[in-house]
C-alpha cells in the first residue's frame, strides 16, 4: 500500500504521465496524500527521482512546486525523505531554518541546493550534522562572514558556490585558507586573449603538388615500397603508401602510423 | 503512471483475444500488442531495458539539457578550427591529396576549379585549461568563456544538405520518423516540473540563407506523443491557443476538461489507445501551462544587469538573447531538455558579411548563458551543445576575393561544443589536417556524441530502447561509443 501510494505521489509530481523509477531503486514511499491531476494541488509535492544508486536514495527537488510554499511547509514535504535522500534541491524557495533543521537529519546528504534561499549562518550552522555534504550551492544568498564556519566544519564538502552571497572578498580569502582542497566557486571573469593574430595577409605560393615527392620511400602500413600516386598530406608532410587501401587504413588513425614515418 | 504499464495493467488476457479476434485478426493484434507494451514487457521478463521505466541507469552527472542547434551548418574555418596555414594558399587548387575524391554537393561538384579560400577573419588565443584556443574575431565573448568550453574538432555527419542532416543530429537517423532526442530524454526520464512540457523549443529566425525547420526535428516519432517538444513563440501568445478565449473563465475550462476526460477515460477503457491517455496529458498539461507560461516569459524579476550582459537584444523576444535568457529560466524550472535553434548559416555565398551577422547575435548572450549557469552552480548539472548539422568546405563556393567567398557543405569534419554536465571544460579534443577537410586524430560521430550525452544523463544509449514494428529503436540505432576522454 504504501508503495502504491508512492508511485502516486510521483506521478502527482511530474508532468505528462512520466515513467516511473524501479520499484528496487525506490526507498518504501512515505504516506502522503497525493493531488489528483485534475485539481490543484493540496499538498507540496517534490520532484522525486531515483538516481540508479545501489543504496537508491533519490533526488528530491522543489524547484517546480516550492517557490510559493512556507518555510514550514517545506520542512513537512521533506520530513518524508528523511535517510531516503543524497540530493535535495530548494532553489529559489523559502527554505529557512525549519527547513534546514529536516536537511539536518538527511545524514546521507551529499548534494544540497539552497541557491536564492533566505539562509544566513545561523541555519547554515545546523548542517554540521551533514559528514557526507560534498557539493553545496549558497549563491544567490544572504551570508556574512559568520556563515563561514558552518562552512569550514563541513568535512566532505568539496565544492561550494558563493556567488553573490554576500561574502567580502576577505572572506573568500579565509575560507580558501582553512579549506584548501574545497574549490570556492565564485563568478569567473571573462578571459582576455592572450594574444592576437596579425593582420589578415593573404598570399599564393607554390602549390603543394598532388605528385610532391613523399618523405617515405615504404609504405607506413604494409612496409612495401610506395606508388608515388597513392599520397596524402599529413601534418603538413606528403606520405605514401603502396595502394589505396594502405591509404584508407592509414587516414582511419594517423596517430597510429606515426612511428612508422622518417 | 507511465502509458504503457497502465496499458499492460488494463489488458487482461480475455480481453486481449476478444479485441484481437474482433479488429485486428489474431495475428495483427500480436504484433500490435508487442509494440504497445515495448519494453516493459520485457522488463517483466527481466530484460536490462526495464530502466527506460523512468530511473537513469546510473547516477548522472547532467540533470538536464541546453542544445543550441545552429541551422544552416557554421563554417567552422571562419569560427573555431584556426588553419593560419591557408593565408599562403589563398586561391589554390584544394589538392587532390586532401579531397581524395570525396563527394560533393550538386552545388560546387559542377566547379571547374575548387579554390582555397582562407578566412579572412583574424584570430585571438584565449585562456582555457590547456594551452589556449584560437577562436575568431567573431566569437570574442565565446572566446572568453572558453576556460568552461570542451571544443571538439573532429565532428563528423553522413549527411550532406540540410533537411537529413539536422534530422541525423536531432532523432540519430537521416531518415523521418524517429524521436528526438529531446523526446528520447522525456520518455527516458520523464519531467521534473508537472507545469511545463519536459521538452520546450525556442526558435530564432537568422540573418541569412534559411532552410525550414520541420516541426517533427522535435517530434515524438513512435513514442507517445506527449514526449514531443513544446515550441514556445516570440509572440504575445507564446503558446498557440493556450489562453482562454474571451467569454470563457478558467473554471467554465476547468468543467469542461473534467467533462472530456471522463468521455476519453471511456473510449480508453474500450480501445486502450495509449494516444487516449496522451491527449488527455496534454489538455491537462495546457491548463497548467495557463498559470506557469506568463510568469516563465515575463522578465520583470531579471537583474536589469544580467539581461544586459545577454546582450542589446535581451529584452526583444524571440531574439537569440532573450531565448538564452528564457533557456535559463527553463533550467531554473526543471523542464529537462531546452532545444534553441538560431537560423540562418548556410552561407554559400556572400559568407562574410552574413556570418559577421549571424555572430553578433549569437556571440555575447551564448557565452552569457554558459556563464551565468556557471555562477549559479547549474553548469555543474545542466548539459550545454552547440552544433550545427555539418560543416564547411575550406574551397571557396562561387567566386574568390580576399573579402568575399561562399562556403559549400561539408561532412567530413566540423566543429563542435559543449560545457558543464561532467564534461571536462577548458580542452579540446579531436584535430583536423591543415585544410580542415579531413579528421587526423579522434573522430566522433553523430551517434557517439548522442551516446557520451545519454552518458552523462545517466543512460545507457544501448538500453534506453522502445520496440515498434517488431524492432528495438534507440537514439544511437546500432552504433555509438561513449567518448571518454572528454568526460571529467
Amino acid at each position: 500500500m504504501k508503495r502504491a501510494l508512492g508511485l502516486a505521489l510521483l506521478a502527482a509530481s511530474c508532468a505528462s504521465a512520466p515513467p516511473q523509477p524501479e520499484p528496487d531503486a525506490m526507498p518504501p514511499a512515505p504516506a502522503v496524500e497525493p493531488a489528483r491531476a485534475s485539481e490543484p494541488a493540496q499538498v507540496l509535492v517534490p520532484h522525486v527521482q531515483a538516481l540508479g544508486r545501489e543504496d537508491g536514495l533519490v533526488w528530491i527537488d522543489f524547484a517546480a512546486t516550492g517557490r510559493r510554499a512556507s518555510d514550514a511547509d517545506l520542512a513537512r514535504a521533506l520530513e518524508p525523505w528523511v535517510g531516503r535522500a543524497s540530493e535535495v534541491g530548494l532553489a529559489r524557495t523559502q527554505a529557512g531554518a525549519r527547513t534546514l533543521a529536516v536537511v539536518a537529519r538527511l545524514r546521507e546528504l551529499e548534494r544540497l541546493d539552497l541557491r536564492g534561499t533566505p539562509v544566513g549562518a545561523r541555519e547554515l550552522a545546523a548542517l554540521a550534522p551533514l559528514t557526507q555534504l560534498a557539493w553545496l550551492n549558497l549563491a544567490e544568498t544572504r551570508l556574512d562572514a559568520a556563515a563561514l564556519d558552518a562552512l569550514i566544519q563541513l568535512p566532505a564538502l568539496r565544492r561550494v558556490h558563493v556567488w553573490n552571497a554576500g561574502l567580502d572578498a576577505a572572506a573568500i580569502e579565509r575560507l580558501r585558507a582553512a579549506r584548501p582542497e574545497l574549490a570556492v566557486e565564485l563568478e569567473r571573469p571573462a578571459g582576455a586573449a592572450l594574444e592576437v593574430e596579425p593582420e589578415v595577409a593573404l598570399a599564393r605560393r607554390a602549390p603543394a603538388s598532388p605528385a610532391a615527392a613523399p618523405v617515405n620511400a615504404n609504405c607506413p602500413v604494409l612496409g612495401t615500397p610506395v606508388d608515388p600516386a597513392q599520397t596524402t598530406l599529413f601534418e603538413g608532410r606528403v606520405i605514401g603508401f603502396c595502394c589505396g587501401s594502405c591509404r584508407t587504413r592509414f587516414l582511419a588513425d594517423p596517430a597510429s602510423f606515426r612511428s612508422k614515418l622518417p | 503512471m507511465h502509458p504503457f504499464a497502465a496499458h499492460r495493467l488494463g489488458l487482461t488476457r480475455r480481453r486481449f483475444f476478444a479485441d484481437t479476434a474482433r479488429t485486428l485478426g489474431a495475428g495483427l493484434g500480436l504484433a500490435a500488442l508487442d509494440s504497445l507494451l515495448g519494453p516493459h514487457a520485457r522488463a517483466g521478463a527481466g530484460d536490462s531495458s526495464s530502466t527506460a521505466l523512468g530511473a537513469p541507469h546510473f547516477a548522472p552527472r547532467a540533470k538536464r539539457v541546453i542544445y543550441m542547434h545552429m541551422e544552416g551548418a557554421p563554417s567552422q574555418l571562419d569560427l573555431f578550427d584556426h588553419k593560419p596555414g591557408l593565408r599562403e594558399r589563398f586561391d589554390e587548387d584544394l589538392p587532390d591529396s586532401i579531397r581524395q575524391g570525396q563527394r560533393l554537393t550538386g552545388m560546387t561538384s559542377g566547379q571547374a576549379r575548387f579554390p582555397v579560400a582562407p578566412s579572412m577573419f583574424r584570430f585571438s588565443r584565449y585562456p582555457n585549461r590547456e594551452d589556449g584556443i584560437w577562436v575568431s574575431e567573431l566569437m570574442p565573448h565565446v572566446g572568453g568563456a572558453a576556460s568552461e568550453l570542451c571544443f571538439i574538432h573532429s565532428m563528423h555527419t553522413e549527411a550532406i544538405n540540410h533537411e537529413p542532416g539536422i534530422t541525423f543530429f536531432q532523432t540519430g537517423h537521416q531518415q523521418p520518423g524517429r524521436p528526438s532526442f529531446g523526446s528520447w530524454l522525456s520518455y527516458g526520464l520523464g519531467s521534473s516540473n508537472r507545469d511545463l512540457p519536459a521538452f520546450v523549443v525556442l526558435i530564432t529566425q537568422g540573418q541569412g540563407n534559411m532552410q525550414a525547420l520541420s516541426s517533427r526535428f522535435w517530434g515524438s516519432g513512435f513514442l507517445p506523443s506527449q514526449h514531443q517538444g513544446c515550441r514556445l513563440r516570440a509572440a504575445a501568445s507564446p503558446v498557440l491557443y493556450l489562453n482562454d478565449p474571451p467569454g470563457v473563465a478558467r473554471e467554465d475550462r476547468r468543467a469542461m476538461l473534467d467533462l472530456v476526460t471522463a468521455l476519453d477515460e471511456e473510449e480508453y477503457a474500450r480501445t486502450l489507445d495509449p494516444e487516449v491517455r496522451a491527449r488527455l496529458a496534454q489538455y491537462e498539461m495546457a491548463h497548467r501551462m495557463q498559470m506557469s507560461v506568463p510568469e516563465l516569459t515575463d522578465f520583470a524579476d531579471e537583474d536589469p544587469r544580467t539581461l544586459d550582459e545577454y546582450g542589446p537584444e535581451a529584452r526583444k523576444p524571440g531574439s537569440f538573447a532573450a531565448n538564452c535568457v528564457l533557456a535559463r529560466r527553463l533550467a531554473e524550472r526543471g523542464v529537462r531538455f531546452i532545444q534553441l535553434y538560431l537560423r540562418g548559416w548556410d552561407q554559400h555565398g556572400n559568407l562574410p558579411r552574413e556570418i559577421r551577422l549571424q555572430s553578433k547575435a549569437f556571440d555575447q548572450p551564448a557565452a552569457a548563458l554558459v556563464r551565468d549557469l556557471a555562477r549559479r552552480g547549474l553548469l555543474d548539472d545542466t548539459l550545454v551543445i552547440w552544433a550545427g548539422e555539418f560543416g564547411r568546405t575550406v574551397y571557396s563556393q562561387g567566386a574568390l576575393t580576399a573579402t568575399d567567398y561562399g562556403r559549400d557543405h561539408h561532412p567530413r569534419c566540423f566543429t563542435v561544443w559543449l560545457a558543464g554536465g561532467g564534461v571536462k571544460p577548458g580542452i579540446r579534443f579531436g584535430r583536423t589536417d591543415d585544410f580542415s577537410y579531413n579528421i587526423v586524430e579522434n573522430p566522433v560521430g553523430v551517434h557517439d556524441l548522442h551516446a557520451t550525452l545519454l552518458h552523462q544523463l545517466g543512460l545507457d544509449h544501448e538500453r534506453l530502447v522502445h520496440r515498434h514494428e517488431g524492432r528495438d529503436y534507440r537514439l544511437t540505432d546500432v552504433s555509438g561509443r561513449v567518448v571518454r576522454e572528454i568526460l571529467a
